[in-house]
């Protein structure tokens, strides 16, 4: 891999046979080309790598929900932090779990080393510089980590090159070396850096590593000894584990708002079910449903399998964990909708969720009243089970009758209205003339002046003008809401006034 | 002596329950939905739109509503009033929120609360449900509608689903109908009149269109909402028409609900020729109903 990089094109990163040719990143090409000729070179895509690390993070949830990326900026020296404190044991021990997880990424195509230690940095240089054993593992015994990383070179502190070449200079060999030195000497040299990065994997100062995204305290996992391949069968070891996850909801009497179930295929692939409830649950049978629903509709995982047949080995599902995101304490006041006899209202709960989690929350709504005059803007959607706070709405039915289906622009239409002040006889819209026999009217509404023109410049004069509404009734009884935009008077023969349909009456 | 009528309909719900093959509850007695009109109730075999089962109500907006210059997208004003004030019945009678299913494309001719309101919908008890036009097509669009109005249907706590709907095969039909009787709910299909609608599994199938209102006839203002109200077909009933008409009992904005009334016979004003003759016993459609029934 080469990269450009300050004037030269330098290699980035080097396989493991071109590293026993004697090529090392920071070379530059021509340097590589001229010790071995037939050296294949490929551009570096750092944006996909950061991708590739991202997703391997992701994957590596199956052992721990902590998981952040690290050292993207060294190129070469990137790797993986997990905070595994509490997890080892779910995997029957520590080097049980390195072993899988190195032989686990091998599969799928990425060679690994782990190393495990008290501290991140203690961590990081096991990773990089200990002698690792068949399963290319490192694992530094509790409170060992000072004695083991003594005889590790100074590059295993994670310092840049250039002090790297300074402390080589001064015959300072391996961490041992450096940790013997007075601390005021080599901070005067080369700054704090050495100093903090040594405190830092021997834990005498904390280092805080921000995770890829916040662990959540309610999740459960589950590993299957086989690979799941049929879908019932995922969707049986889900039910279990929400079943499990609510037990413990229940306990501490607090429901979920926020799912999320993730499938961890043998490919290497992860995907995510994210459901919401509209109020707080702990009861399986729902949440089931809402991720049921979701899980049925998975699209086939995208495969570079030659055949078939690995394709689906490469879709089996190895691990699943479940995670409730948000939760809060269950309250004992419920919906404020009609709770009519025998009516339960956890089940129009269980209704609008499922309706929200396939057609999204937006389009699950109730209406509710605004205090204002103007047609248009007196509904308002709200979500269809955000408790009405107990405040009370506007009363719905305004003096004057109002049409039930409202046309969200008002809609022109030609009239012939030959008597000012008056409604058309004759209007015609969406190609169909309506003759008008009976009319009422007009009601005038006056624009809201003193409210600044809606944001995104969809206002027209159309909005800021006084409306005169005619309530009328065609020959065959069918009633329409009509305006006319403007002040009749301040027509002139060039400019008529201009007529639009608003609302259907019944 | 002459049967009681409350038994009658008790008997006969009992008897469409055993018809239904036991598969779902069969209907409660004081579940179904009467119009509070003698006339029309007796007329129905469940003594009133009936529970546990989908209606279809058309819209009946004169002849060129199959044409191409049929009012785009919306369903008109008289369909949507008429089943908002069956919905507004539901809602008091079961004590239960309405489910209102409705394509994105409305959202230009979107439902009114404030209109809603003026047809004894409570808005506060009513779920809008909107199904968004996928980038699928309408196919995508019908099926995602159906299982919305089927999920509603089998739902126990909503007291009717109303879902604007156009394209129905008849196996949809059926498992709307389904659901409803297992479910219990009952829902309301509306649909546009194309003439040519193929057959359905829904118990009733009505078409309803405008009539000039009722009074007052002073000053040439619009008056009572009126409807043609044909029932094409019914299981278990013969195809009929009535003029209703929305009778607002409390003048004033009073917080009783109004209700169905049939128009009273006329007496001092006529009607349009077009509109034919409101003697109810002869509907003025009665040709097209024989065609479609």
């Amino acid at each position: 891999m080469a990269i450009p990089e300050g004037g030269a094109v330098r290699l980035s990163a080097v396989t493991l046979a071109a590293q026993k040719a004697g090529l090392s990143p920071g070379q530059t090409l021509a340097d590589a080309r001229a010790l071995t000729p037939d050296v294949a070179v490929h551009d570096a895509d750092p944006a996909g790598d950061a991708a590739t690390l991202e997703r391997i993070a992701v994957w590596c949830t199956r052992y721990t929900p902590w998981t952040a990326p690290s050292g993207l900026e060294t190129g070469g020296a990137a790797g993986l932090w997990l905070d595994v404190s509490g997890c080892a044991h779910l995997f029957a021990g520590e080097a049980a779990m390195l072993d899988d997880m190195t032989t686990r990424l091998a599969a799928i195509g990425y060679t690994a080393r782990a190393g495990l230690a008290d501290t991140a940095g203690a961590a990081w240089a096991a990773a990089r510089f200990g002698q690792p054993g068949r399963a290319r593992c490192v694992i530094f015994p509790p409170g060992e980590h000072a004695n083991l990383l003594a005889p590790f070179p100074n590059a295993a502190l994670r310092l840049p090159a250039d002090i790297l070449d300074g402390l080589e200079r001064l015959g300072l060999r391996n961490v041992g070396d450096l940790s013997d030195l007075p601390r005021a000497g080599l901070a005067r040299r080369f700054g704090e850096l050495p100093a903090r990065r040594l405190d830092q994997a021997l834990g005498r100062v904390d280092e805080p590593i921000s995770p890829r995204a916040p662990a959540p305290v309610w999740r459960l996992r589950t590993a299957f000894a086989e690979a799941l391949g049929r879908e019932e069968h995922i969707a049986a070891a889900a039910r279990n584990l929400t079943e499990a996850l609510c037990n413990r909801l229940a306990r501490a009497e607090r429901g979920a708002r926020r799912l999320e179930l993730c499938l961890y295929r043998v490919g290497g692939r992860v995907d995510t079910i994210m459901a919401g409830t509209s109020r707080a649950s702990h009861d399986p049978d729902h949440l089931m449903r809402l991720l049921a629903e979701q899980l049925d509709r998975l699209p086939a995982p995208p495969t570079s399998a030659p055949d078939p047949l690995s394709a689906a080995a490469e879709a089996m599902v190895e691990t699943l964990t479940l995670a409730a995101l948000v939760t809060e304490p269950l309250r004992a006041a419920q919906t404020q909708l009609m709770g009519g006899r025998d009516s339960d209202p956890a089940a129009l709960e269980r209704l609008v969720d499922r309706l929200a989690g396939r057609l999204g929350p937006d389009n699950v709504m109730r209406f509710r009243a605004r205090d204002t005059h103007l047609p248009e803007r007196v509904q308002e959607a709200a979500p269809a089970l955000a408790g009405s706070s107990g405040a009370p709405e506007a009363p719905w039915q305004p003096p004057q009758p109002r049409p039930p289906r409202l046309l969200a622009r008002p809609e022109p239409v030609e009239a012939m209205a030959p008597v000012p002040d008056d409604p058309p006889v004759l209007f015609r819209w969406r190609g169909r003339t309506h003759r008008i026999t009976r009319a009422e009217g007009p009601e005038r509404i006056e624009p809201e002046w003193w409210r600044p023109p809606e944001a995104g410049g969809n206002t027209t004069a159309l909005d800021r003008d006084t409306r005169d509404y005619y309530r009328v009734e065609d020959a065959d009884g069918r009633r329409f809401w009509l305006y006319r935009e403007g002040l009749y008077d301040r027509h002139t023969p060039d400019t008529p006034p201009r007529w639009f349909l608003h609302g259907l009456f019944g | 002596m002459p049967a009681d009528p409350q038994l009658l309909q008790r008997l006969r719900s009992r008897i469409a329950a055993i018809e239904r093959g036991g598969s779902g509850t069969p209907l409660a007695d004081d579940d179904g939905l009467p119009f509070a009109i003698p006339e029309i109730d007796e007329h129905l075999p469940w003594g009133g739109l009936a529970a546990g089962a989908v209606h279809e109500l058309l819209d009946g907006d004169g002849p060129t509503s199959n044409s191409t210059t049929r009012i785009g997208g919306a369903l008109n004003g008289a369909v949507t009033a008429f089943a908002a004030a069956l919905a507004g019945k539901a809602q008091r009678a079961r004590a239960r929120p309405i489910v209102w299913i409705a394509p994105r494309i409305t959202a230009r001719e979107s439902l009114y609360a404030p209109g809603l309101a003026g047809f004894g919908l409570d808005p506060a008890d009513l779920i809008a449900v909107r199904v968004p036009l996928s980038s699928q097509g309408d196919g995508d669009f019908a099926a995602t509608a159906l299982w919305a109005m089927e999920e509603a249907l089998r739902a126990p706590t909503v007291g009717l689903v109303c879902a604007e709907i156009e394209e129905m095969s008849l196996t949809a039909s059926r498992r709307l109908q389904l659901a409803a009787e297992t479910g219990g709910g009952m829902g309301l299909l509306l649909r546009r009149d194309t003439g040519a609608l193929p057959p359905t599994a829904s118990i009733s199938r009505w078409r309803i269109a405008a009539l000039p209102g009722g009074p007052p006839e002073y000053a040439n203002l619009p008056g009572t909402t009126r409807w043609q109200a044909e029932l094409l077909r019914a299981r278990g009933g013969r195809p009929r028409s009535w003029q209703l008409e929305w009778r607002d009992d409390g003048q004033d904005n009073s917080q009783t609900p109004g209700g169905f009334a049939l128009v009273p016979p006329l007496r001092d004003r006529s009607l349009p020729a077009e509109s034919g003759t409101p003697d109810e016993t002869a509907p003025p459609h009665s040709a097209k109903y024989r065609r479609t029934a």
